[in-house]
């Protein structure tokens, strides 16, 4: 059996048409509205309520509320053996804690939606709540598989983005300190810039892996996607290898290029290593190819969980 | 001096790009960091966060603006580079989309500010060449998009007109809504050639005012770049100064055939308008004269282009558009670019029950800060381009309220014809007179569009309100420009106004002493009314005269009296003498017995004659004499 758990808010027009439905009285905490959609089921819940003062903290409050119900409910005995899809409101439940507190692997794939008529999810919803029949159903899942694959390539694209800030700073100053032909004016200014710059690579790091980051980061959807094995991550983490492996990658002859954009960062602090990074960038920049080739690598990441 | 604004998360971004500018070209940055956005994606919160974050955006930006250039025009033609790290569509900058957040609040300043040529920092990269090269920048190829921005910049690039179409898009993003589709849209491009940038600005808002992109060219860098390729979409209008003197010339474009040769877009464009002084005093310019002649017959014997040569001073932006056969070339839809669908149509009373009641909140807020800017424009302008740029700000937020929401609606409208006549008046390069016939009709069908979101009981008090409001303002523009028939006619109108409603505030009196209140205002609409006015009124009087008193005394009345009124010459003539002579004179005439034998009717007659008179003249001297005291 399959089970779509929808969550919406109340008064919405999904919330309305589902009023005649049977309420799930084995699950007390909230009210669940059942239907049958041939031998599939659909069940129709409301974002909780929460006592909170501010608005923030109502918001917090209410998605964890919700996302606890809807593990309860995809756990529950009358559901125990169904495989879940969940579509919930933008924003009204933690898709990724559902997914991984759902047991037996159970959860098949989840996507928020918005009740605005032009988004794929809600259309195939309001289709679904008509007719509820097996064919609306697969249009359903299809349309959350789609719009979760959207999700991954949007955190993806916004990891890269936020990763390409940490170095862009520096790839202006480097540019800017070309055009002016590598003068002395601008490199004191460079100096004086990044003395006490500290911890870019790390910040850098903590966008990529999970054991330096306590947010999103890109090999959260590798997990997820599945994508260990993937040719593109493999690049990312010889260009910018987690901190766990600094002392084998100092001791191994490999990462070169890595090692070549830590030395330009280092660079920046010192005057006498700025005085030979002009020579260096004179004849190339290194740092600018490094960051470009981990920017085309995570855009191919980007490419491949889009696909 | 020009300026270059960021907004960004990462401070240390700001510092690099503001060292480099500053090191590079002396350009000033001044940055901010985005707010910080909530944690969770609530329906409500968004709901408010969003309006409130572009609210001190904005601000900020206005703020900024001021401090570094110390006038209100800061932001005209600055650039700003905003980071949107979550964009993965154009679709996420819509700004009535409540689904999106930071987005929303970004596509709310590119509308809110079409003075800024706006960079967005982000992943994505739109399929639309001309977008995404002028506005997209990836971290990756961040240096060389600033250097290309910087360098537009200095050609004199404006974003003013939209040409690269980025609010177009945005536009037809939200046109898709039911509650937006009024949002016209402009397909066609225009393009506008002159060194000097008054004719160059005013030409291309007339454009863009009929429903064209347009892009404004004042540099012979510029003029090379847009148009040295001709693969790229087409042109199809311009607007071409013949004799160009551009500061950063390499070679004369003076000669088309040349101009043509090293431009070869202009080739594909099918409606050439040229402007020229006509300069034929040199050998030399008689010369380019007559080979520009010889040339463009060429293109005339060829049906799919339109040339048209106009001759300096310019005309007003009316005049402009007719003179140049643009509004005949485009009459299919009433004189504007395909596809531009203006004024939106009236609301139906179907509709109004359908719930589209007004315009989208989020572009009544971008609407307002445009309106909010176009006013300070008016007060601080002193110059040709910036009543244009104010007149630009007006016209977009005319534009996003679809005149839906009717007090705003008008305050835009309002303030897109004052600073429309402001760029008219204060504009040495056009004519003295004005064709204000055509703006009186253009608010009228405004003010029709506007006023069918009024309540139906008091819609036509509320129209006429409104216009008599917006004509006075206009009259005291003209008045303080001495633009003395413009103001005339303004005056004229405004009479008219007034009477239609006196008339249907004073139902059913008024409709007795309408037809008196209107002679009077045709009378006082020009003299040559008031004259034929008064020989009028002369030949009835005269003829009556004429045909009563020497008619009775024929058919056996005094003859002694008869006598008196036969020895003053043939009767029609004597009626004429008798008719000035009470008309003029404001007393009876010499022969006042014998009309007093005619009977006691023709002595009211008279007396009739008298008080005519003494109207007409005493309005006539008072009206004359205010035109000469103010010519």
């Amino acid at each position: 059996m399959r089970v779509a758990l929808i969550v919406t808010y109340r008064d919405s027009e999904l919330w309305e048409k589902a009023v005649a439905w049977p309420i799930d009285k084995t699950f007390p905490q909230s009210e669940v509205r059942v239907t049958n959609a041939d031998n599939d089921k659909i069940l129709l819940l409301h974002q909780a309520d929460s006592d909170e003062d501010s608005e923030d903290d109502q918001m917090i409050d209410s998605r964890r509320a919700t996302t606890e119900w809807l593990i309860a409910l995809a756990n529950s005995e009358n559901y125990k053996a169904a495989r879940i899809y969940l579509a919930t409101h933008a924003g009204y439940a933690d898709i990724v804690k559902v997914q991984r507190q759902i047991t037996n692997e159970r959860f098949q794939t989840g996507a928020e939606f918005n009740h605005e008529r032009r988004n794929p999810v809600f259309e195939s919803l309001l289709s679904l709540f008509e007719s509820s029949d097996k064919e609306s159903f697969d249009g359903l899942v299809d349309n959350i598989a789609l719009q979760q694959k959207r999700t991954y390539a949007q955190r993806l694209s916004t990891l890269k983005h936020r990763l390409a800030h940490v170095f862009l700073p520096v790839t202006v100053d480097l540019h800017a300190w070309g055009e002016f032909n590598y003068d002395d004016l601008y490199l004191q200014e460079i100096r004086d810039t990044y003395r006490f710059d500290e911890g870019r690579l790390d910040r850098a790091r903590s966008l990529i892996y999970r054991e330096s980051s306590i947010s999103d980061n890109v090999e959260n959807i590798v997990r997820e996607r599945q994508l260990y094995a993937d040719e593109s991550w493999l690049a990312i983490k010889d260009l910018l290898p987690p901190k766990s492996r600094e002392q084998q990658v100092d001791a191994s002859d490999d990462y070169d290029e890595f090692k070549q954009a830590r030395a330009v960062l280092e660079s920046l602090q010192d005057r006498e290593k700025l005085v030979q990074l002009r020579t260096q960038l004179r004849d190339g920049n290194t740092f600018g190819a490094w960051c470009k080739e981990l920017d085309n690598h995570l855009a191919e990441l980007v490419g491949k969980v889009d696909g | 001096m020009a300026q270059v604004f960021l907004i960004t998360e990462h401070k240390d971004l700001a510092n690099s790009v503001e060292r480099y500018l500053h090191s590079k070209e002396r350009i000033g940055v001044v940055a901010t960091t985005s707010p910080r956005q909530l944690v969770g994606t609530g329906h409500e919160s968004r709901a408010h966060w969003v309006p409130h974050t572009f609210s001190k955006l904005a601000d900020w930006l206005e703020t900024s603006g001021e401090q570094a250039s110390a006038t209100k025009f800061g932001l005209f033609n600055s650039i700003c580079l905003i980071e949107v790290p979550n964009l993965n569509a154009l679709g996420g900058l819509d700004p009535i989309d409540r689904t999106r957040d930071w987005s929303a609040v970004v596509g709310m300043l590119i509308l809110a500010f079409p003075e800024i040529l706006w960079g967005l920092i982000t992943q994505y990269e739109p399929r639309d060449e001309a977008i995404r090269n002028l506005h997209f920048l990836k971290p990756a190829n961040f240096c060389e998009r600033l250097d290309e921005l910087i360098e537009l910049q200095k050609e004199g690039f404006s974003p003013l007109f939209d040409p690269s179409g980025f609010r177009n898009k945005l536009r037809s993003q939200m046109a898709q809504r039911p509650q937006a589709d009024y949002l016209p849209l402009r397909k066609e491009r225009a393009v506008t050639i002159d060194e000097e940038e008054n004719y160059a600005y005013f030409n291309a808002y007339v454009a863009y005012r009929f429903g064209f992109r347009s892009n404004v060219v004042t540099s012979y860098q510029m003029m090379t770049n847009l148009l040295g390729d001709d693969n790229q979409n087409p042109f199809l209008v311009s607007f071409e100064d013949i004799y160009l003197n551009f500061a950063d010339r390499r070679r004369s474009m003076s000669r088309l055939d040349q101009r043509d040769n090293k431009c070869p877009a202009l080739r594909d464009v099918s409606n050439r308008i040229f402007i020229t002084s006509g300069h034929s005093r040199t050998p030399s310019e008689r010369d380019t004269m007559t080979r520009n002649e010889a040339y463009l017959e060429k293109f005339a014997k060829n049906k799919r282009y339109y040339i048209k040569t106009l001759f300096k001073p310019g005309s007003g932006v009316f005049d402009l558009w007719k003179k140049s056969g643009l509004h005949d070339r485009f009459v299919l839809n009433d004189g504007r670019a395909n596809g531009f669908d203006w004024p939106p149509p009236a609301i139906s009373e179907t509709e109004k029950t359908e719930g589209t009641h007004s315009a989208p909140g989020r572009l009544l807020v971008i609407a307002e800060r445009l309106i909010k800017r176009a006013s300070q424009v008016r007060r601080n302008v002193d110059s040709v381009t910036q009543a244009i740029y104010g007149a630009t700000l007006a016209l977009e937020a005319q534009e996003y309220l679809g005149h839906r929401t009717p007090t705003t609606s008008l305050d835009a409208i309002a303030l897109k014809h004052q600073l429309e006549v402001l760029a008219e008046s204060m504009f040495n390069g056009i004519e003295y007179n004005l064709d204000t016939s055509s703006r009186f009709a253009e608010i009228e069908e405004e003010m029709d569009c506007v006023g069918s979101w009024f309540r139906e009981e008091t819609r036509e008090v509320s129209e006429l309100n409104a216009e008599i409001g917006l004509i006075s303002d206009l009259v005291l523009t003209f008045r303080n420009h001495n633009q003395f028939s413009e103001e005339q006619a303004g005056l004229t109108k405004l009479r008219d106004l007034n009477r239609r409603l006196w008339v249907r505030r004073n139902s059913p009196l008024g409709w007795i002493v309408c037809p008196l209140r209107y002679y009077v205002d045709t009378l006082l609409a020009s003299i040559r009314n008031f004259v034929v006015a008064i020989t009028a009124w002369l030949l009835i009087f005269g003829l009556a005269y004429a045909w009563s008193a020497h008619q009775r005394l024929a058919d056996g009345g005094d003859t002694n009296q008869r006598s008196a009124t036969v020895d003053a010459g043939p009767s029609i003539m004597h009626g004429m003498e008798d008719a000035i002579s009470a008309f003029f004179g404001m007393q009876p005439p010499n022969d006042f017995g014998a009309v007093q034998q005619a009977g006691e009717p023709w002595v009211w007659v008279t007396l009739f004659i008298i008080l005519v008179g003494f109207i007409h003249l005493g309005i006539f001297v008072s009206h004359l004499y205010s035109i000469m005291s103010r010519r």
